[in-house]
């Protein structure tokens, strides 16, 4: 039998090949109906003022195709002129990233450069930004880039590379450098850290001490006032940010003063949480978030970190022995040691009771003493005038009584 | 000193239940509202009484310090407020007078004695004695049943207290039915477990 179908299939594959004539192996371009559409709409949007929409759309109808595309240099010029009115009401806007777009795609190169500096100016403390600023002129310096945006170059003008703001970029990571340097020197700070101390070790564990709580309350209020941020977990991010000014310059010298200073500081910071700071838990935990910014090799960070917890612990008996139940609990949770943290609260628990105890049976009793006086509505009466009488005669003497008349006249006349 | 302050309570009562023998006491039949001066040997108390049919309070206020008593009989039960706390204890007045014993009139001896008139109220003088002798005193009631004066006397241990009642600026109309109620946002008075009961709930 004659096989039929094998004809039918080389014909429509022959017209599919027709019909997709920029599908070919070694491009991976657009195609021509492609960007013939992006032109077509963008026409349109245009006719109708929707200069963003026919902008975006403009530089779809610019797209590399496998062929010359020839709706490049008229889309590429249109959106030049759409640019120069969009990305400036951007800026007003203060949409920085939008105007810098606009005026890139729109081939407008050099004030796009400007608007990239604006934006690096904006974060002089980012190395993402330092490094998106470095690509982008690295970029520019390229074969490449002239060669691929030959025709927007032709409709805006000749370009060069501000060589100023090549030089600001280049500068970003020393300065960058020196500030979190500067600035971590401050968030790890001393009076900060004794304060905090001291509060801690200031809290009392009493429940019935009101005075010993308002203490307490209102020294831990004035500290929150005096710092109301964690300034140990704004140094951890300083550090982490040095460590990535580190990473990212391109200047050895740099680089290894990052490397020693970050290492440095964070020795430091471990061994003063531990032997200055110590009194308050909280501090331990944060000597331990210091230690694993080290990152060091899986063992012997978890030795240092044992270290720490050892600490924790020795203090926390330290804490319980004194009968400092709050405070032995935070030293055991650091130490990791869940069972004698839970004591440590079964304890507090305990002794709470006990602090509160002899007002709870005071109360009651005072509270059986009204309620069996109060009983009786008439009773209430009386003895309510009876007892606001009794604190009366502390405020008033004799001499205010108005009624003149004795107490034996009225009894002559009761005949009593 | 017990006496005389019992003597007022059953005073009180007793125009509340007017039972006594001899003479009755007439309750009120009008609402109003007074301030009401308590003189003793001790001092001298003002507070303030608000008044309607089987309803009643009065407040006290003493070193800034207040204290509310709610008293409705239409419902059998009372509140003592304490607005500093702002809290309050429930009285089961049927409960109090069953614990309390027999009713107050029983042991009181009420006769008329005078028509006068108190603080500018045409009012029915009223003599009242303890049938044991150890307190008694006057109480003048107006036409629409409303105490404006007592005047009592207690002996005791050979001590004799007086102390005298007078309602002044008294305001005879009806009064504003809220001030009659629990008033919102107040929370009982924490009860201690089997302590329930004794006039309480």
């Amino acid at each position: 039998m004659k096989n039929i179908a094998n004809p039918f299939l080389i014909v429509a594959a022959l017209l599919a090949a027709l019909m997709h004539p920029s599908a070919q192996a070694d491009c991976a371009g657009g195609s021509l109906i492609d960007v013939k559409k992006s032109y077509a709409s963008a026409k349109s949007f245009d006719a109708q003022g929707k200069q963003l929409e026919a902008f975006n759309a403009y530089l779809g109808a610019q797209e590399y195709i496998c062929e010359t595309n020839p709706y490049e240099v008229e889309a590429a010029t249109r959106a030049a002129a759409l640019a120069l009115k969009l990305a400036p009401a951007e800026a007003q806007r203060g949409n920085l990233d939008d105007a810098f777009r606009i005026y890139e795609h729109g081939g407008h190169y050099a004030k796009a450069d400007e608007v990239l500096m604006m934006l690096i100016r904006a974060a002089p403390d980012s190395p993402p930004a330092f490094e998106k600023a470095r690509s982008h002129f690295e970029n520019r310096a390229t074969p490449a880039f002239k060669a691929n945006d030959a025709v927007r170059l032709k409709i805006t003008g000749a370009y060069q590379v501000n060589v100023k703001h090549v030089a600001d970029v280049q500068a970003m990571p020393a300065a960058g450098v020196a500030r979190a340097l500067k600035r971590e020197a401050v968030e790890f700070n001393d009076a900060y850290l004794r304060e905090t101390v001291q509060v801690i070790q200031n809290r009392t564990d009493s429940v019935t001490d009101m005075a010993a709580t308002q203490r307490s309350m209102s020294t831990f209020a004035a500290y929150k006032q005096k710092w109301p941020d964690d300034l140990l977990k704004q140094s951890r991010a300083t550090l982490g940010t040095l460590r990535q000014w580190g990473s990212v310059t391109q200047e050895a010298a740099l680089r290894n003063t990052v490397e020693q200073e970050y290492a440095r500081r964070l020795e430091h910071h471990i061994d003063a949480l531990m032997k200055l700071y110590g009194g308050a838990p909280d501090l331990l935990e944060n000597a331990i978030d210091y230690v694993h910014m080290l990152q060091l090799d899986a063992g012997v960070s978890k030795a240092r970190v044992l270290k720490i917890r050892a600490l924790a612990l020795k203090l926390g008996d330290e804490a319980q022995a004194k009968r400092r139940f709050i405070l032995a609990a935070d030293y055991f949770d650091v130490a990791g040691d869940d069972a004698k943290r839970q004591a440590a609260r079964d304890q507090l628990n305990k002794s709470a009771m006990a602090q509160v105890q002899p007002a709870l049976d005071a109360m009651q009793k005072q509270a059986a003493q009204i309620q069996a006086q109060y009983s009786d509505p008439a009773k209430v009466q009386a003895l309510r005038e009876q007892a606001e009488a009794m604190h009366k005669s502390f405020e008033q003497t004799r001499a205010q009584q108005k009624d003149s008349r004795s107490a034996a006249a009225l009894e002559a006349e009761l005949g009593l | 000193m017990v006496r005389i302050f019992r003597a007022l309570a059953i005073a009180f009562t007793t125009l509340a239940a007017p039972m006594a023998r001899g003479a009755t006491l007439p309750a009120p039949t009008v609402e109003y509202s007074a301030d009401r001066v308590i003189e003793s040997e001790m001092g001298n108390f003002e507070g303030k009484v608000y008044s309607a049919k089987d309803k009643e309070r009065i407040e006290m206020a003493m070193k800034g310090m207040s204290t509310v008593t709610i008293t409705r009989r239409d419902k059998q039960l009372g509140w003592m407020l304490m607005p500093s706390h702002r809290m309050y204890q429930t009285l089961d007045l049927a409960r109090a007078q069953k614990q309390s014993g027999g009713a107050p009139g029983d042991e009181v001896q009420i006769d008329i004695v005078a028509q006068e008139t108190v603080e500018g109220f045409a009012s029915t003088k009223y003599k009242m004695l303890m049938k044991d002798g150890s307190a008694g005193g006057f109480i003048w009631i107006t036409e629409q049943g409303i105490a404006v004066k007592m005047d009592m006397l207690s002996k005791s241990e050979g001590k004799k207290t007086r102390i005298t009642m007078t309602l002044k600026n008294l305001k005879i109309g009806p009064r504003d039915a809220s001030v009659f109620e629990l008033p919102s946002g107040y929370s009982p008075m924490p009860s201690m477990a089997g302590m329930n009961g004794f006039g309480t709930r």
